[in-house]
């Protein structure tokens, strides 16, 4: 087991596996009132959402979440604890896969009641015997006052572990069966004016990782701690084990304890209580003759919970100080912004301020970063955003978007009801393909796909292929505008989205001649390979960019200007209404 | 969750390649006698976890098919149901072997004496004790494949005695196996394979639903029917500690029952929960009754919600409360302790069952003093 002054110097991150949100809150709550720099909890993984938003000393602060350990591990490539808070039936699954993906990581807690003892004991001759701290499965985990919270130890409001005092590292080590009442042992010290020097609760299984004999084994190793406190059951035969660990001198620290259960004794049967262990099925499991084993070895034997609160009472004490912290007040925002900023004395976007962003001159960075929401990594990135802006401005006034806006500046509309108009006919049609193309190119190379298949799989299903085709050009016509961003191909080491449309243009072409990789196709599989190349997107950020529509931004954008273009044009020109002439419609009554 | 017994005819099913018993239940007893056969003679024992059953003449030697009916309806009439039924097996007493198999942190614990049967009682210095299976004087094809079954079928305990043991051949004559509840969706046993050794009440079994269907836990045993205190009580150890006070002060047959709902029950499962346990507390013959609505300072259950439960079935009885002179007496902390604790301070002062409500600044177990005193009042 890790040692405590260990954890003191460095008490580590925490992966939190599972849905606990009052849990996660109280140990950020916990590292704010240890006045921790960040919150202990550096990911989640469980649930559908990219982040939660959790409360930080007076504001809030955005945990990631990640739908599985692996996906943790490729954004967070080191953290030191798990906190697993899965059901009894993943509980082991996920504590093995933890220590797969994060090798080096000090330990786990597992929350988990009924982890079938096989798995309990497998996890303890793989890791605990390997030096991995497992507390669990059952309990509430391992508190370090003032360093480190590992479960619900301690409580789930901050107004408790305020008044437990336990911010502050204290003399007194709390070890327990019993994940509530280790609670009442700590609020029993605090109130004696004690503090703590650690926490644990091995939990009320058979087989806990780590056991009462490894918990008093490093509450006499601590430097910290003066004395313990202890609360075991019925059941099991632990209490013989510290007996003797106390008898050979290797615990020499003063304990006081109590040992629940003698209410067992009164009954002809044996009682199965609310601990998986607390059965005594043999005279020595009974909590009268632990008692007595710890009582003959010296031990401060409690025979009721008053008297227990009596002799912590008498424990040395040491200096108490109280936490000023008041998060009374906070409450939780109703949105969330990564953006800009009004800050005193100007704007800030995008981590600059806007003097920052004029004196870098280049209009194509700033909308990168508006796109990327964070700074764009690669000049590559830059350049082929510049570049398809460049070549996507406008493509003639017959096009739908551009007719629209055409017409409604005609009818003598303003400039927001006439771009508007334009804009909103953007779609699966016209202009909105280019979302759909990098969801062909993505999803094919995902599944890793041979392009011929990919092609007679689309024709079977009697579906279109975003990205190809075009109405002029054909493979002896080629499209100027594409060649120019092929290129931006050659500035990428590898460019797999690129090679793969490439390779379904090739299958296409045969079929028809006009089936070429179009404009659309490039930008879609262009951007994918320089998001992953140049700005190290992992594949689920790609995936949600599409969902997002994130590719059909590169046409909106420029495009945008282009329908101001014709909007301003017609107000220049100033035709008139326009009207369908008659002999465009072709009337009938079918 | 904790161990539990298999019934001898499953843990048979399970540890013996070709096992040759029946198990005979007295709601299908026409059915399972015809599959005996005429010509042999069986053993016929009360399969219910029951211990030393030859002693309490629960077991029938050299029975037939044809005596059968009469053999079982007869132990039957002494309150079992279910029964293991097994060819009879001729064997010197100086065949027999003692075994017994516990999953330890370490492995297993092996407990082995060369003599069965009532003999390894009378001479408990015969059993030798291994932690390598490979040690013990058994053959091992035999001993390896009862632990590669208790691996497999997530067994904590095996006792066999008598093991009859004929050169390389083993045969279990009686065998005790305790599983791992919480293996069960891993194992082929299932919880009909459960006994019980004592008798369950109505409102246990209710508890006993209640826990096996939510994440939450719950448990609740009768102790004396006719008690005067009845508690309500949350967390595994707080329960115990709670329970502890009675016997402290030399008071626990005055306890009606043990129990306890913990791990963040809801409204709703907390109102079923206090209901069966009031309902078995007005059934009570005690003359004065109390009722301990008790806990320590929770780590995640929320006190208001939990004690909205409990008022809603309080409210259910509150006419029979009254009636009976019942009153409450509450010591609760956690999260939402105050506001939790004030709405059960009113309500039961509106209802006048008011005995007393505490925070976690009062020992946990006052309650129980407090209790005792109405009681002797």
């Amino acid at each position: 087991m890790r040692s405590l002054d260990d954890i003191r110097k460095h008490p580590g991150t925490i992966l939190a596996v599972g849905s606990y949100r009052p849990g996660y809150q109280a140990i950020l709550d916990f590292d704010a009132l240890c006045n921790r720099d960040e919150p202990s909890i550096v990911g989640i993984v469980g649930g559908s959402k990219r982040f939660e938003k959790y409360f930080w000393k007076g504001g809030e602060v955005m945990i990631p979440c990640y739908r599985t350990i692996a996906e943790a591990k490729r954004a967070i490539p080191q953290v030191d604890w798990l906190l697993n808070i899965t059901s009894a039936r993943r509980a082991y699954d996920v504590t093995r896969e933890f220590f797969t993906t994060y090798p080096e990581a000090f330990g786990a807690h597992i929350f988990a009641e009924d982890v079938p003892e096989r798995e309990a004991l497998e996890l303890y001759r793989t890791y605990a015997k390997a030096g991995k701290t497992i507390i669990g499965p059952a309990g509430v985990g391992l508190i370090v006052p003032g360093f480190l919270k590992l479960g619900v130890v301690g409580g789930v409001d901050w107004r408790q572990l305020q008044a437990n005092r336990l911010h502050q590292s204290g003399s007194v080590a709390v070890l327990s069966a019993s994940g509530g009442m280790i609670n009442e042992l700590i609020t029993i010290v605090a109130a004696s004016g004690n503090s703590l020097s650690f926490a644990l609760c091995f939990g009320g299984d058979r087989f806990p990782v780590t056991s009462p004999r490894d918990a008093f084994l490093a509450a006499e190793a601590d430097s910290a701690t003066e004395s313990i406190v202890y609360y075991g059951e019925l059941g099991g035969v632990d209490e013989y084990e510290i007996a003797s660990l106390i008898k050979e001198g290797k615990v020499t620290k003063p304990v006081v304890a109590y040992v629940a259960g003698i209410i067992g004794e009164s009954f002809d049967t044996p009682v199965q209580f609310g601990h998986a262990k607390a059965l005594a099925n043999s005279l020595d499991e009974t909590a009268s003759a632990k008692r007595r084993a710890l009582a003959g070895v010296g031990v401060n034997v409690a025979q009721s919970i008053g008297d227990l609160t009596a002799a912590v009472k008498e424990l040395p004490n040491g200096d108490v100080e109280e936490s000023q912290a008041d998060f009374s007040t906070r409450r939780s925002t109703l949105f969330t912004s990564t953006i800009s900023a009004e800050t005193t004395g100007g704007y800030a976007f995008i981590g600059k301020t806007l003097p920052e962003w004029s004196s870098q001159g280049d209009i194509a960075a700033q909308i990168t970063a508006a796109l990327l929401g964070r700074q764009p990594k690669s000049v590559h990135t830059v350049d082929l955003v510049r570049e398809i802006f460049l070549l996507s401005v406008d493509h003639g006034p017959q096009v739908s978007g551009a007719l629209n806006t055409i017409i409604t500046a005609r009818a003598g509309k303003g400039v927001v009801d006439s771009l508007a108009a334009g804009l909103m006919t953007i779609g699966p049609r016209f202009g909105g393909a280019v979302s759909g193309a990098a969801r062909e190119w993505f999803d094919g190379v995902a599944t890793g796909v041979e392009p011929r298949s990919f092609v007679e799989e689309r024709a079977r299903a009697k579906r279109l292929i975003s990205g190809i085709g075009h109405k002029k050009y054909r493979l002896d016509l080629p499209d100027p505008r594409t060649e120019i961003l092929a290129r931006f191909a050659d500035k990428l080491s590898s460019h797999r989205y690129f090679d793969f449309a490439k390779g379904v243009e090739a299958i296409t072409v045969q079929k028809k001649g006009n089936l070429i990789l179009n404009v659309d196709g490039h930008i879609a599989a262009l951007m994918l390979d320089t998001l992953i190349e140049e700005e190290g997107y992992t594949q689920t950020e790609i995936d949600m960019l599409i969902n997002a529509d994130f590719f059909n931004t590169l046409f909106v954008i420029p495009r945008t200007v282009g329908f101001i273009a014709h909007y301003l044009d017609q107000k220049r020109l100033d035709e008139g209404l326009f009207r369908l002439p008659d002999d465009e419609i072709f009337l009938t009554d079918n | 969750m904790a161990r539990v017994k298999l019934t001898e005819f499953r843990a048979k099913s399970l540890l013996v390649d070709g096992y040759n018993g029946y198990e005979l239940r007295e709601a299908y007893l026409k059915g399972d006698i015809a599959k005996l056969e005429a010509k042999q003679k069986y053993i016929v024992k009360v399969d219910e976890g029951v211990k030393k059953r030859g002693k309490k003449g629960l077991v029938r030697l050299n029975i037939t098919k044809q005596q059968m009916a009469k053999a079982v309806s007869e132990l039957a009439a002494r309150g079992y149901h279910r029964f293991i039924v097994e060819p009879m097996l001729a064997h010197d007493d100086n065949e027999e072997r003692y075994v017994s198999i516990e999953r330890v942190r370490d492995g297993f614990q092996i407990l082995y004496s060369g003599q069965g049967g009532v003999n390894v009682e009378e001479h408990p210095e015969t059993i030798k004790k291994y932690t390598d299976f490979k040690d013990v004087p058994l053959p091992e094809e035999f001993i390896t494949h009862l632990i590669e079954v208790m691996n497999q079928e997530h067994m904590s305990f095996l006792e066999i005695n008598p093991l009859v043991v004929r050169d390389d051949e083993c045969f279990v004559l009686d065998a005790a196996v305790l599983v791992d509840g919480a293996g069960d969706w891993k194992a082929s046993w299932t919880e009909d394979d459960i006994v019980e050794a004592r008798q369950t009440t109505k409102s246990e079994e209710t508890i006993t639903q209640l826990n096996n269907n939510s994440p939450a836990s719950f448990s609740f045993r009768v102790l004396n029917p006719n008690g005067s205190i009845w508690l309500l009580l949350s967390g595994g150890g707080a329960s115990i500690t709670i329970a502890d006070e009675a016997a402290n002060r030399n008071k626990a047959d005055l306890i009606g029952n043990y129990g306890e709902y913990s791990g963040g029950p809801t409204r709703e499962e907390t109102q079923i929960y206090t209901d069966t346990v009031l309902a078995q507390a007005l059934q009570s013959t005690a003359p004065r009754k109390a009722i301990v609505l008790a806990g320590g300072v929770a780590n995640f259950t929320d006190v208001k919600k939990t004690f909205a439960g409990v008022i809603d079935a309080l409210t259910k009885h509150i006419d029979a409360l009254k009636a009976a002179k019942i009153k409450v007496y509450v010591r609760r902390g956690g999260p939402k302790e105050k506001e939790g604790l004030a709405l059960m301070k009113e309500f039961l002062i509106a209802h006048d069952i008011y005995g007393s409500v505490h925070g976690s600044d009062i020992v946990l177990t006052t309650v129980v003093d407090e209790a005792l005193e109405y009681i002797d009042a």
